[in-house]
């Protein structure tokens, strides 16, 4: 330390310019860092979900998808309204780094003609003019499942523009150059934007916007604090100088590193500049009191404040520092920059204070003002009286205390299991955000953009087989509640052989499908559901749940579905050439009819139909008329109306919706097909072989992603807050000699977590990539004042004093100065209420009342666990003890004695 | 001998100057006329084509068909290649007459007459560029440049007409008439190119062989290339019905 402030005191000058150039530099570097948002990049590159995420985007032509309603109040269908949505369609189409743009302007229509078919644009070159021609439009729109509801909202009212960026494109970039076309173009129409690359563009408006606003909000507030404890204006500037020196250092460093800025690393100011000042105000505080004292000779004062205090200021910065690298073994990207920058930026900090500021003091002088002493001083005798009743409740009552504070952290523990995650972008935004109103908007009208996805690899995905199972598949996403929009090959498929065929169902052979394939070959919409090898495809449909524990357990059924029904080899059977197992066969084909009835149902949100019962007529049906690939093409038609008619009077009339009856119907279609695809297990049970069978599928888009990115998030809580743990108990215990000093140590904040936690789930506050922060935080801030109380108490005991004495002494002092610096750095984070985005406003009221909670704890439940484990570390309890009890005993004798007197 | 060289020499320099001034006098107009009849010259043909698809990436799937034509209407297409769309055939009687045979249903279907600019069967030709080339009937043309081998011309819809490209620009080969190049444009962005690889006389008729067709934005192409060409009278008008369409072929 001697070393460090002759140092100092010899290089001032060289010290402060140095600071000035530095700053310079990193502050050139800070202000061209970059923002992401992107959550998928949170996530390891490595990780197999995000790695499946980005080749089914190379696939696909990407996963980004941005969707903007565009409102009519009048109808979107007159000629002005289509020509503006057909001007935006085509322009955002020819934007570089956009795979695919879709609007009613745009989309592909396959629709019966008279002894035909075609398969076109819905609107071609020309938008219709004339009132007729308008009406027919709209009506024809109207009628198509597949437009209505997905593409036009049901009124009419408002239809949709999506537009899916390139996987390798900037995201946030194009996302913006979208948003401008729609902007630009829009007139007077009410526009709603979702979809995770717009949520980015609003994302990182708001984190710059943040950093603007909160900064100076957050510099206002230390200020005050400062001002009210110094009443100097110089040491104030010189504090704030710091802080705010070592931000623009650790934002610099990130830049400079090519780390982004991330909706949780822009808060990383607001922390330096709340938590770093405490080492300025020891440091100066020192200066002060050293030169009240009498000493005028600069360097002197610095050389015995350096020497006095340095050792405290580095060892609880060493702490706070533990507290935010810990995070740097966190798996999500995120939360391990901002441990490492906000540790950096301590250190910085750290350094600014042991050096810059007494540089500074090296060549100015701080004179402190005496006038408003009298102030301070009433301010603190408050303080003492409070502290004073509290020391002697504490020596009285430190098993009621032990056994209180027991309690709180057994129910805040206990609730803590019940604590949610939450890892949705859109949640982010507060529910009166417009963003939140935009998206809820188009939910109602057009269902969710998060994306489902189902992978399917094999070696012909055009084969009846695949398109099969994968129809099965798509109707039992479908059947989701908030699952809608969904889109694969098979509907494709089942849309021509509606017109070819009659039904809405997969033709048998191979042949049939690469005929029926001869109409929309080359079809640009094409190129998001099936590879050019024909050995990839991918199912979609889009969630509306918000809710992560809800996407979740979607993910998890289908995880399960597919186990259970796709990754499984089949065996092609005719259930018609196996004559002595052919009611088995069609038991099994029956199943498989009856399953996609019931999803089809499920989907149109109609439950408790006996579909057991109706099975055995449809079956008694088949039976009776011997229906087979040879019966004629018009008795069979007759056949299938007769099954679906006792299915269709099994549905209440009111929700016998046409797209309902269509997908029924072509469901029973399945039973004029006498192929069939059996399991291989049950294939062996009944000994028939035949041609194998086999897809791989895999489930992708958001809904994995969350997961693991929820996955992460408990993991990387876990991992952080117990290396945290050990580095704090390690250091505190080498500091103190002392394994059980250690331990008792912890206790405080290892209360203030669980009352975090409890409090996170009472307040329903879930657990995101901001509030994961706060276990490192209470651990690396809470741990000083759990040093500094009991440095002090041991100090007071080596006086030997009473118990009771030391602990007030204690109070008065360090007990006084803790609550100051809780109060000063919870008020700096609550400044984050400011915030716009929800993470970082639960982060800053969680951080305010921990910090107090983390303080009152280090005042009471710390002393009460020393006086009743007599932790020798302290001090010989015993001894002290004993005349202490001789001193407690008379009290309450007079204690009793006044209340005798009073009655 | 001698005198023969001096004098075919003479007529060479001669020929080349008139055939220069004729060229001249060619306007724009006339060169696509020129250009329509070379193309619409024989009355029927019949060949075999292979098509090839090739995506950006630079995969291929190659189709084989056997193609027959008949005056400025008429045309059949059936496939061959691969196996599971053999026996798939295209007629096409008119403008607003065209059907689709499909042998794994046994059905034939009518195709809608305004697909006219959507994709044939996959391929970057739309039934439209795979149809008729009345150029004149659709384009003003405009004679941009001329060089020792070619016209280059520009060749605008006129407003009566329906055509998917309102401009045209075209390498007119001076010796057959027929494109080497195509530009086509819409609202002056360039959507296609067609590139006449091969031109070859085959008995009377100038042929283009080995046709390339991109599309520049999807960055994908088709190459179509013709074999055995047979004209005229080798091509009988029965094919021309829905009852041929039905039947298969080897």
């Amino acid at each position: 330390m001697k070393r460090l402030s002759d140092f100092v005191v010899k290089n001032s000058k060289v010290i402060i310019v140095g600071v000035v150039v530095l700053t310079i530099i990193f502050g050139f570097f800070a202000a061209k860092i970059n923002v992401n948002s992107d959550i998928i990049s949170y996530l390891p590159k490595d990780d197999p979900a995000v790695k499946l995420f980005k080749k089914c985007g190379k696939i696909f032509g990407s996963n980004y998808l941005i969707m903007a309603a565009l409102e009519n109040p009048e109808g979107i269908f007159n000629h002005k309204t289509l020509t503006i949505i057909k001007d935006i369609t085509d322009e955002i189409s020819e934007l570089d780094g956009v795979a695919h743009a879709n609007s009613l302007t745009k989309i592909i229509d396959i629709k019966e003609i008279e002894g035909g078919i075609e398969v076109s644009d819905l609107i071609q070159d020309e938008i219709p003019e004339t009132p007729e021609e308008i009406k027919k439009l709209k009506k024809y729109v109207l009628s198509k499942d597949m437009y209505k509801g997905s593409m036009i909202s049901e009124d009419g009212t408002a239809t949709v523009v999506m537009a899916k960026i390139s996987e390798d494109a900037d995201k946030f970039a194009v996302a913006k150059e979208i948003k401008d076309i729609i902007d630009k173009n829009k007139g007077d129409m009410k526009v709603y934007y979702t979809g995770m690359p717009i949520w980015m563009v609003f994302i990182n408006d708001i984190i710059m916007n943040d950093l603007i606003k909160l900064i100076p909000f957050v510099v206002l507030v230390i200020s005050l604090i400062l001002f009210i404890s110094f009443k100097n204006f110089k040491s104030l500037i010189l504090i704030l100088l710091t802080v705010i020196i070592s931000s623009i250092w650790s934002i610099g460093v990130m830049s400079i590193l090519g780390v982004d800025m991330t909706m949780v690393s822009d808060i990383i100011p607001v922390i330096l500049i709340a938590v770093g000042s405490a080492y300025g105000i020891h440091f100066i505080n020192k200066y002060m009191e050293e030169r009240k004292k009498g000493l005028t000779n600069r360097a002197e004062l610095i050389g015995k404040s350096v020497k006095e205090v340095g050792i405290p200021i580095i060892l609880a910065g060493l702490t706070t520092m533990a507290g935010f690298f810990s995070y740097i073994t966190a798996d999500l990207s995120l939360v391990k920059e901002f441990g490492f920058f906000t540790g950096i930026g301590v250190v910085f900090t750290l350094l600014l204070s042991i050096t810059f500021i007494p540089a500074i003091l090296m060549n100015t002088d701080i004179k402190s003002r005496n006038r408003h002493k009298d102030s301070t001083e009433k301010h603190i005798s408050i303080f003492h009286r409070f502290m004073d009743k509290l020391g002697e409740r504490v020596i009285k009552k430190e098993k009621q205390i032990v056994i209180m504070f027991l309690l709180v952290a057994v129910v805040a523990g206990a609730l803590a299991f019940k604590l949610t995650r939450e890892v949705n972008m859109e949640k982010y935004f507060p529910e009166d955000n417009a963003i939140r109103k935009a998206s809820e908007y188009i939910k109602k009208s057009f269902g969710g953009s998060v994306p489902i996805q189902l992978y399917i690899e094999a070696d012909n995905v055009k084969s009846p087989f695949v398109i099969k199972q994968m129809f099965l598949a798509e109707k039992y996403i479908n059947s989701f509640k908030t699952v809608s929009n969904p889109q694969s090959i098979a509907d494709m498929v089942c849309e021509l052989n509606k017109i070819m065929n009659g039904y809405y169902g997969i033709p048998e052979t191979d042949e049939q499908i690469a005929n029926l394939w001869m109409f929309i070959e080359g079809q640009e919409i094409l190129e998001q559901m099936i590879n050019s090898d024909e050995d990839k495809s991918l199912l979609q449909a889009t969630t509306s749940s918000v809710d992560t524990g809800n996407i979740l357990s979607q993910v998890r059924l289908i995880e399960n579905f597919i186990e259970n029904k796709m990754n499984k080899k089949y065996i092609e059977v005719n259930i018609n050439e196996n004559s002595d197992k052919f009611e088995r066969l069609l038991d099994l084909k029956l199943n498989r009819v009856f399953e996609m009835i019931d999803y089809d149902l499920k989907g149109e949100n109609i439950f408790n139909i006996d579909l057991k019962n109706i099975k055995e007529k449809v079956k008694e049906i088949y039976l009776n008329t011997k229906l087979n690939i040879r019966t004629s093409e018009q008795k069979k038609n007759n056949i299938i109306t007769r099954m679906f008619n006792i299915v269709k009077n099994s549905i209440p009339e009111q929700k016998q919706s046409p797209k309902l009856l269509k997908l029924i119907k072509g469901d029973l279609y399945e039973l004029t097909q006498s192929t069939e695809y059996i399991p291989e297990d049950i294939a062996k049970t009944l000994g028939i072989s035949g041609e194998e069978y086999q897809l791989k599928a895999e489930q992708t888009g958001m809904g994995p992603i969350y997961k693991r990115l929820d996955k992460n998030l408990v993991s990387s809580q876990l991992q952080s807050m117990i290396l945290a743990f050990i580095i704090v108990f390690l250091l505190i215990s080498f500091q103190l000699k002392s394994l059980k000093g250690g331990a008792i140590s912890v206790i405080p904040i290892l209360f203030t977590i669980l009352f975090n936690f409890g409090l996170m789930v009472i307040l329903k506050i879930p657990l995101d990539n901001a509030t994961i922060m706060i276990g490192g935080i209470i651990i690396g801030i809470g741990i000083d004042y759990t040093i500094h109380f009991i440095s002090r108490f041991k100090t007071e005991f080596e006086n030997k004093s009473s118990v009771e004495i030391s602990l007030k002494r204690t109070l008065e002092t360090t007990g006084t100065g803790i609550i100051i610096n809780a109060l000063s750095v919870g008020f700096g984070f609550l400044v984050l209420i400011f915030g716009t985005l929800v993470p970082i406003r639960n982060f800053g009221v969680l951080t305010f009342v921990t910090m107090i909670i983390s303080a009152l704890s280090a005042i009471t439940i710390l002393p009460a666990i020393l006086i009743l484990t007599k932790a020798k570390f302290i001090g010989e309890f015993d001894k002290i003890m004993q005349t202490d009890m001789a001193k407690m005993l008379k009290a309450q004798a007079a204690n009793k004695l006044k209340n005798f007197k009073r009655r | 001998m001698k005198r023969f060289k001096i004098l075919s020499l003479i007529l060479l320099v001669l020929s080349a100057f008139t055939y220069s001034l004729i060229a001249q006098t060619f306007s724009g107009n006339q060169i696509l006329k020129k250009v329509e009849d070379t193309m619409l010259a024989p009355k029927s043909t019949v060949a075999d084509a292979t098509m090839i698809l090739i995506d950006k990436r630079g995969k291929q799937k190659v189709r084989k068909v056997k193609m027959w034509t008949k005056g400025k209407k008429k045309r059949v297409v059936k496939f061959l290649k691969p196996a599971d769309v053999k026996g798939v055939g295209f007629l096409v009687l008119s403008d607003n007459d065209m059907y689709l045979y499909m042998p794994a249903f046994k059905k034939i279907r009518r195709i809608a007459s305004h697909v006219k600019h959507q994709s044939f069967m996959g391929t970057d030709f739309s039934y439209d560029d795979i149809s008729t080339t009345e150029y004149t009937k659709h384009y003003t043309g405009k004679l941009l440049k001329e060089t020792d081998k070619e016209y280059i011309i520009e060749a605008k819809r006129k407003k009566s007409s329906d055509k998917e490209y309102d401009k045209l620009k075209m390498w007119v080969d001076k010796t057959s008439f027929l494109p080497t190049k195509v530009e086509m444009y819409k609202k002056n962005k360039l959507k296609k190119v067609m590139k006449n690889n091969k031109i070859e006389k085959i008995g009377k008729y100038w042929m283009a062989t080995d046709i390339v067709m991109t599309n520049v934005k999807k960055k994908h192409k088709t190459a179509f290339k013709l074999e055995n060409l047979k004209f005229d009278k080798a091509v009988s008008a029965r094919i021309f019905t829905k009852r041929y369409l039905k039947r298969g072929v080897r």
